[in-house]
């Protein structure tokens, strides 16, 4: 217990990585998740083909198979990444493909009249989609993607293989230091927990506030 | 010189042919009626008339825009944006935006499409929320207003764009029968300011009182049109005379043993 407290600080920095992997994947993983939604909904079949084979392939392969793709693989074709580089890209590519069914289901949810009577006042498509349909599928899309957010915050722990020092790495360098395990990692399962439990509290009270208005 | 010029026009969903040959002319001011059994093709119609659906042949005259089944696509779809803006619709089911308040809802379109200032379109939109008897609901949600009310908003909406002729898909159908009178009053008072519209509705006491034509469509045809005495004193069609014993309740005497 003792050993934990003397290192907490260094165990802060990998929670920092943790957060920060978290946050900028899931940044990124938004764009990419929104171009691959539109893509799928309102693209020629080239488009939404590309789009869904996207989503197919990455939701069919694990995730560490991606980081190692990223991390190992390109540098065979010239392309060397930094572990944290990599890390954003091959989790952002992943959240991604996750987040466009999310925001493809929500989208699809806003009823057909919304579009219709958005039409009729002389909108264009895209300011039909901007103004009218995302901000109503964005209701919808907001629990599912606070899942997927926390369901991010505990698999940043996979990018650790390729150093990483996040909150999981912390704890294993630490480990190798002092030779004993336990108080290690009891102590990174609670400030992944504390983690999750806050950002759960937040989503709940986004949701709230945007069921608000109905 | 006509308000709406329709000729020619038709249109199918794969094999089922809605209607086929439809000519319309309206003059300006004029308020038609239109019914028709359910299935008639009358909703199909009025969203031919906004671009909602395309029809398949024939052309749609509407002030000074004009679509034409044989233009190119990238004409067609400038003809649809510039008939949009000069007709209103108002839809069955309102379809009001939720996630806007009432004054946003009316506004919404004046800033974003006419890129008119905030300032004006408040304005323009609390004038129309003070004509549809709801300004004092201006801040509210949609969903906190009875159906009726979302129907006023629904017309003030359409009507801040300043079209020159309104659509009515059966404004009164999805509402209580004590909340339809408001939304009537509402489209009786339009009518008198002068606007031209064409109402799908099955309120035969509108049609009486307001429409100066009422156009009966069965069968994907126009059937007949006259004058709403006319019409309702003496139709001309068979299908016509069973159409208003139906809707008047009494009992069809050929579905009789
Ligand atoms: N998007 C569509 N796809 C396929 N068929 C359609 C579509 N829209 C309408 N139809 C069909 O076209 C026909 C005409 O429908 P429409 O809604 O215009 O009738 P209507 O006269 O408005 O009827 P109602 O009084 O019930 O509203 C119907 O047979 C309907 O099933
Ligand atoms: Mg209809």
């Amino acid at each position: 217990m003792e050993l934990v407290l003397q290192n907490f600080q260094f165990l802060l920095t990998g929670a920092y990585y943790t957060l920060l992997i978290t946050i900028v994947s899931m940044f990124f993983g938004l764009i990419i998740g929104l171009l691959l939604a539109l893509a799928r909904l309102k693209g020629n079949w080239l488009l939404s083909g590309l789009a869904k084979g996207y989503v197919s392939i990455v939701r069919g392969t694990p995730i560490l198979v991606q980081i190692f793709i990223i991390y190992f693989g390109l540098p065979d074709y010239g392309i060397t990444l930094g572990p944290l580089t990599a890390a954003f890209i091959s989790l952002s590519i992943n959240i991604g493909a996750y987040l466009s069914e999310t925001f493809r289901g929500a989208i699809l949810s806003v009823p057909k009249g919304q579009t219709e009577a958005a039409q009729s006042l002389g909108l264009t498509s895209w300011q039909t989609m901007r103004r009218v349909i995302l901000p109503q599928a964005a209701r919808v899309a907001i629990p599912p993607m606070g899942n997927t957010f926390i369901g991010m915050l505990k698999e940043t722990s996979l990018v650790s293989v390729v150093t990483v020092t996040e909150l999981l790495r912390s704890a294993q360098l630490l480990i190798a230091q002092y030779y004993v395990a336990m108080p290690f990692y009891i102590a990174i399962a609670i400030m992944y927990w504390v983690m999750s439990v806050f950002f759960s509290f937040i989503l709940n009270r986004i949701e709230n506030r945007l069921s608000k208005a109905y | 010189m006509f308000m709406i010029e329709v000729k020619q026009l038709g249109k199918s969903f794969g094999d089922l042919v809605v209607f086929r040959d439809i000519h319309l002319h309206i003059h300006p001011r004029e308020i038609v009626v239109l019914v028709g059994p359910s299935g008639s093709g009358k909703s199909t119609l009025l969203r031919c008339l906004n671009g909602l659906e395309e029809p398949d042949a024939g052309s749609v005259v509407i002030g000074d825009a004009s679509w034409d089944f044989s233009m190119d696509v990238s004409s067609k779809k400038q003809a649809i944006r510039k008939i949009r803006t000069s007709t209103g619709m108002v839809f069955q089911s309102f379809n009001l935006f939720p996630h806007m308040t009432v004054l946003e809802n009316v506004i919404m379109a004046p800033t974003i499409v006419k890129k008119m200032s905030r300032t004006e379109a408040v304005e323009i939109g609390e004038a129309l929320l003070a004509k549809v008897g709801l300004l004092n609901k201006r801040d509210e949600y949609p969903s906190r207003l009875s159906g009726g009310q979302q129907q006023r908003v629904a017309i003030a909406r359409a009507l801040a764009m300043q079209p020159e002729i309104m659509l009515f898909d059966e404004p009164t159908s999805a509402l209580d029968p004590e909340l339809t009178g408001e939304v009537l009053a509402v489209m009786k008072q339009l009518a008198e300011e002068g606007m031209t519209m064409i109402v799908v509705t099955h309120e035969m006491k509108f049609a009486r009182e307001v429409a100066n034509r009422v156009i009966f469509m069965s069968d994907g045809v126009i059937q007949e049109e006259s004058t709403p005495e006319q019409f309702f004193k003496q139709p001309k069609t068979e299908r016509a005379r069973k159409f208003l014993r139906q809707i008047e309740g009494v009992p069809d005497i050929e579905y009789q043993v």
